[in-house]
């Protein structure tokens, strides 16, 4: 048996964008047990329900992260839209559909170059992030912000784009592909990437499934998981839609799914634009939420994320939970370092693509 | 999205997880909510995008047992739901139960307070340097006194 030997990894890291801490339990260099714990950007966003009104906290919700802002505002719109029985018109949900693939190619280009940086390719991580700030500029041009987008409301959306407008738009996307297909072909055929990833903090279908994962951590392993198959928001029905699979399970499976849905993400605001129906983006909202609770789900760039909202014929909601795909794949995350090699660690925490400030709301 | 909500005894939930988790279903989260009664659980699982949930409710002073003997990987949510609410989980599995130390707070059990309740005014901690001999927890300000008395006028 080597020495043992515990060490703090987190929550100030150089590869770790986020807060997480793990106390690592080691037998010289191989991993033991890892002991999660969060709580460093615990903000009580769920709680400040109870103080904002149900339409202004749209703007909370968006700030639970800064990365999938989009799509948390569009959730809680989502569920209080059903909570209310609000039928939004159709040219709102294609708006909708439009953005959340726009925030994640952002989500995806971003982790992708945050990827990059820890495998020590540091031209690399600047070509993807010189990518993402086309998409930015998109985002600043259709919406008014580069982050936080505000064009998500209950009911609709706030802000138009107006049709020869988005086909501009698909124009500039074309083009994106291929410096997609650029940065794609060394993730996907890089030695040193292969070297550092392959048979890396593998997960395989079933334990994918035993461990409740989400996103592209369960689609690497083969789940075909993805809420966008069953989402009764959006345009996802009507345009059809199949989630990406790998079935390798490991590091280079989660890169290369997430890089392929890149490309998926380009055909679908592709196939919104070429079927975006004419009409109004916003129904008006009256009256206060029942007392009666709603639960929906969003497809974030992570993964699945549950809304919850509770009601009570006041302005104020009772309750409203998020939970977020990071804190869904926090038990896989424990289980795939159990027995890694310390020098693992970064890159197995890293293609989960945690988000703290997400999970601690 | 179709809302089905079970409701259950506490006695009958790792009954219901077993059954649930027997038919092929996904656990998807474990929600808490502080209601007049104690602690509104519920328990959500997915099939085919349709979701069940499970409704629990536990006194103020009582304990659900952990279902992470069915779903190993609710340890997540029982954790958060100790830390955040103060209930107590039972039998968490022994190598995930962090005690109520997965959550990093200022304040223990932040959410366990029902909403929108009158909170009792929280002593402020001050930090000082050492050596100024004063009290470093002193209480919110209290209200300011009145102003002291004008000097009469027209004294020397």
């Amino acid at each position: 048996m080597g020495k043992s030997t515990v060490v703090p990894f987190g929550p100030q890291h150089p590869v770790l964008p986020e807060p997480i801490h793990f106390d690592l339990e080691l037998e010289d260099e191989k991993v033991v047990k890892a002991i999660p714990s969060i709580g460093y950007v615990h903000r009580g966003l769920e709680k400040l329900v109870e103080k904002r009104g149900f339409q202004e906290y749209v703007y909370v919700a968006e700030r639970v992260c800064g990365i999938c802002s989009f799509g948390h505002g569009w959730g809680y719109s989502k569920a209080i839209e059903g909570l209310m029985e609000i039928e939004i018109p159709k040219r709102a949900e294609y708006l909708r559909t439009i953005w959340h693939e726009i925030s994640r190619l952002h989500s995806h280009l971003l982790w992708a170059g945050l990827g990059a940086d820890a495998l020590g390719f540091e031209s690399l991580f600047m070509q993807c992030w010189r990518i993402r700030e086309t998409i930015l500029d998109i985002i600043e041009q259709t919406t008014g912000g580069r982050v936080i987008f505000s064009v998500c409301k209950v009911g609709g959306v706030r802000r138009d784009i107006p049709d020869q407008e988005l086909k501009e738009i698909v124009k500039r996307l074309d083009a994106l592909k291929k410096e997609i297909d650029g940065v794609a072909d060394i993730f996907l055929n890089d030695e040193t990437i292969h070297a550092r990833l392959k048979g890396v903090g593998t997960v395989t279908y079933d334990e994918a499934v035993a461990l409740g994962c989400v996103g592209p951590t369960a689609r690497a392993s083969g789940v075909p998981q993805d809420y966008r198959i069953g989402d009764e928001g959006g345009a996802y029905k009507e345009l059809g839609f199949t989630p990406v699979l790998a079935t390798e399970g490991d590091c280079f499976a989660r890169v290369k799914v997430r890089l392929l849905e890149l490309y998926q993400s380009l055909d679908i605001i592709k196939g919104c634009v070429e079927n975006m129906p004419a009409g109004d983006i916003a129904v008006p909202v009256k009256g206060f939420p029942p007392a009666a609770e709603y639960f929906t789900r969003v497809e974030q760039p992570r993964g699945e994320a549950v809304y919850y909202v509770k009601g009570n014929k006041t302005k104020n909601l009772e309750r409203f939970r998020l939970r977020t795909p990071t804190n869904a794949n926090i038990p896989v995350l424990v289980k795939m370092l159990q027995g890694c090699d310390l020098a693992d660690v970064p890159n197995i925490i890293l293609t989960i693509d945690p988000c703290i400030s997400c999970c601690e709301r | 999205m179709k809302q089905i909500f079970i409701q259950t005894a506490a006695a009958d939930l790792l009954g219901k997880a077993a059954q649930y988790k027997k038919d092929g279903y996904r656990m998807v989260q474990i929600l808490c909510t502080r209601v007049p009664e104690g602690y509104e659980l519920t328990y959500s699982f997915d099939k085919d995008y349709v979701m069940e949930n499970l409704r629990v409710v536990v006194p103020l002073e009582g304990s659900v047992m952990s279902v992470t003997s069915q779903y190993w990987y609710a340890f997540v949510w029982e954790n958060e739901i100790h830390d955040l609410f103060g209930l107590n989980v039972e039998f968490i599995a022994p190598e995930v139960d962090y005690g109520g130390k997965f959550f990093h707070l200022a304040k223990p059990m932040p959410w366990h307070e029902l909403a929108n309740a009158k909170q009792p005014a929280a002593a402020v901690k001050v930090n000082l340097r050492p050596g100024l001999g004063v009290d470093a927890a002193v209480k919110p300000a209290a209200k300011p006194a009145a102003p002291a008395a004008k000097p009469a006028e027209g004294g020397n």
